[in-house]
């Protein structure tokens, strides 16, 4: 029982997540004045930056936003620019950019479960004394992301920051051999993927048990697939709208305690990420992804935003089973270059699709010489600010009336931050060393 | 199958830390014998770990805070240095390369790791390298090349080991 009536928290900075971000709570006489999510890295102004640069380079630059995203900045980029120039792209385009997808979800899926989520579930500070206790079990996160990493690699040209991928289609198809060795790899993964969904599902119990119904917003519709790449912009309150309405589905709006903006729609704050795909789209679940959410003891739709962390493990099956039938579909048909022809045009586009932490907004104008006018990118944990903000006012009093201590609050507030997967910027690696006399 | 990896680390936009790779760059133009495998990991410096799960000599090339003036070069055991974790933020973006060599450490990996450390002026984003790591480099190689000379006969000779 806590016997304080009246603390502060302030943790400085969230551990495990990426980037910098404030856990700032005042409670007095066990009542809660003040609680949030401060963000506290400067504004990096990428939309600045392609003002007056070409069609050309729109996607390698927007790539930079993110170390860990950068195959799909690249693809919302490529996406609005081929929108906004009325470009269609092949069938062998689009199941290679979906494989792209596959690759990036994977890794970055697999990375946040086993090293940023796992130790809050087994009592440990880092993933560190787990390497001692468990070294197969980071072998086997090793291996899945080197998986993705080649993955990757093999479509893209190169692991991070893809160089094949252009407005139109690609510079280089990979080989047919290649995409064969992939296919191998994937299959032999498939009991990595197994006992990540059995690891995952015999910790879930840990996860608090917390509920919050929201408005959940991820891509939805398409063609009966699990939607990631395309489809329309699926609200859990209002259906589906086209992604041109991406602004109304946004409302970035600033607010004093962060220097991201927020975002709401029909709420005070909406969630985007694994939950809010799975919920909207359970429905599209295939064997793998169906096994795995029984296996985690997921069911649509669900309201414990901590359950995020299960949805990726659950997309981590889904999506090796789609890899491998897009894998299939274009060696069946053969793989072959396609020249990419394009003629730049004044327009305006939108692309839209859905990144590990949500889904992802990019806008451009063009103009005559295909240079950006203007560009907007609505990244997503920027519109999972206000949702966690929300979130933390209702489980902060919940904890409080049951009498939990600051420091279960403080772990369960910290652990909350960390189930949203937020990405808020990329860091220096840099050795300290003192020897050892 | 190489019996020497030389790795690079660190961020090519980040100042000093881009010394890593830029040694590894100038290793290239170097005759290595055929067991010298040169990795560029760049930042990745978890990607760095699955090198370590073989019985092999692994040099890593990083930027080093080790009290000494900018631009020195220091060869030294991973085992002999207490390598701090300096940020406390666990991260996709932030896994450093002393998370790594712990991780390594803890898992009890078999490779043999020696670092060769510069000191770096600034690893602020944004900036070229300084003059003293720039200087450093040749100053790097030459370290690197004589664990190589030292190593490469008996890593030559020995079984070619198995990468998983």
């Amino acid at each position: 029982m806590t016997t304080e009536k009246t603390f502060d928290i302030n943790v400085h900075h969230v551990t495990r997540v990426e980037g910098h971000g404030n856990i700032v709570v005042n409670v007095k006489n066990g009542k809660l004045e003040k609680c949030e999510l401060a963000i506290v890295e400067a504004p990096r102004f990428f939309e600045a930056f392609l003002r007056g640069r070409s069609w050309k380079e729109a996607a390698l630059i927007t790539s930079r936003i993110c170390g860990i995203c950068s195959p799909g900045h690249q693809l919302t980029s490529l996406k609005a620019t081929e929108d906004a120039m009325g470009i269609a792209v092949s069938e062998q385009t689009l199941l290679l950019r979906k494989l792209m997808v596959a690759g990036s979800f994977l890794q970055s899926h697999v990375l946040h479960v086993y090293f940023l989520v796992s130790p809050d579930l087994v009592g440990q500070p880092s993933v560190i004394p787990l390497a001692s206790s468990m070294p197969d079990v980071v072998k086997r996160a090793l291996k899945l992301k080197k998986l993705s990493n080649d993955i990757c690699d093999v479509v893209g040209g190169r692991a991070v920051h893809p160089i094949t991928m252009i407005p139109g289609g690609f510079t280089k198809i990979p080989a047919a051999d290649d995409l064969k060795k992939l296919r191998d790899r994937i299959v032999e993964a498939i009991p990595d993927i197994i006992a990540t969904v059995e690891l995952v599902a015999a910790l879930a119990g840990k996860l608090p048990n917390f509920t919050r119904e929201t408005e959940y917003i991820s891509l939805g519709g398409g063609n009966g697939e699990f939607p990631l790449y395309d489809g329309q912009i699926c609200s859990s309150d209002a259906g589906l709208t086209p992604d041109k309405n991406y602004r109304k589905m946004t409302n970035e709006r600033v607010v004093r305690h962060s220097s991201s903006k927020h975002t709401a729609v029909n709420r005070s704050s909406y969630m985007v990420g694994a939950l809010a795909r799975c919920n909207n789209n359970a429905g599209k679940f295939n064997a793998t992804g169906k096994k795995a959410a029984a296996a985690l003891g997921y069911t649509a739709p669900c309201f414990n935003p901590y359950f995020n962390n299960v949805c990726q493990v659950i997309e981590c099956g889904q999506i090796v089973e789609d890899a491998l039938g897009w894998i299939d579909k274009l060696l069946a048909t053969g793989l072959k270059e396609e020249p990419v022809s394009v003629k730049p045009r004044a327009g305006t586009g939108v692309g839209c699709t859905e990144v590990p932490r949500g889904i992802l907004y990019h806008e451009y104008t063009y103009d005559d010489n295909g240079m950006v006018v203007d560009a907007n990118c609505i990244i997503p944990t920027g519109q999972n600010l206000a949702n966690i903000d929300a979130d933390m006012k209702k489980l902060v009093p919940e904890m409080i009336d049951a009498g939990k201590s600051k420091d279960d609050i403080t772990f369960a507030l910290e652990m909350l931050v960390r189930a949203y997967d937020p990405c808020i910027s990329c860091s220096v690696h840099l050795l300290d060393v003192q020897f050892v006399e | 199958m190489k019996g020497i990896r030389i790795i690079g680390v660190g961020n090519e936009m980040a100042g000093d830390d881009a010394v890593g790779p830029a040694v590894i760059e100038a290793l290239r133009g170097r005759a290595l014998p055929e067991c010298v495998e040169l990795i560029c990991a760049g930042a990745d410096a978890l990607g760095v770990l699955e090198y370590l799960e073989d019985d092999v000599s692994v040099v890593i090339v990083d930027a080093a805070r080790m009290a000494r003036a900018p631009g020195n070069v220091l060869t030294f055991p991973a085992a002999n240095a207490k390598v701090n974790i300096v940020a406390d933020a666990w991260s996709l973006h932030g896994i450093g390369l002393a998370h790594v060599l712990k991780l390594a450490e803890q898992m009890r990996l078999p490779a043999r790791v020696t670092i060769v450390g510069i000191e770096p002026a600034s690893v602020q984003p944004g900036q070229g390298m300084s003059l003293a790591a720039v200087a450093a480099i040749p100053k790097a190689v030459d370290s690197v090349e004589s664990i190589v000379r030292s190593e490469c006969e008996a890593a030559c000779a020995a079984p070619a080991p198995r990468r998983s």
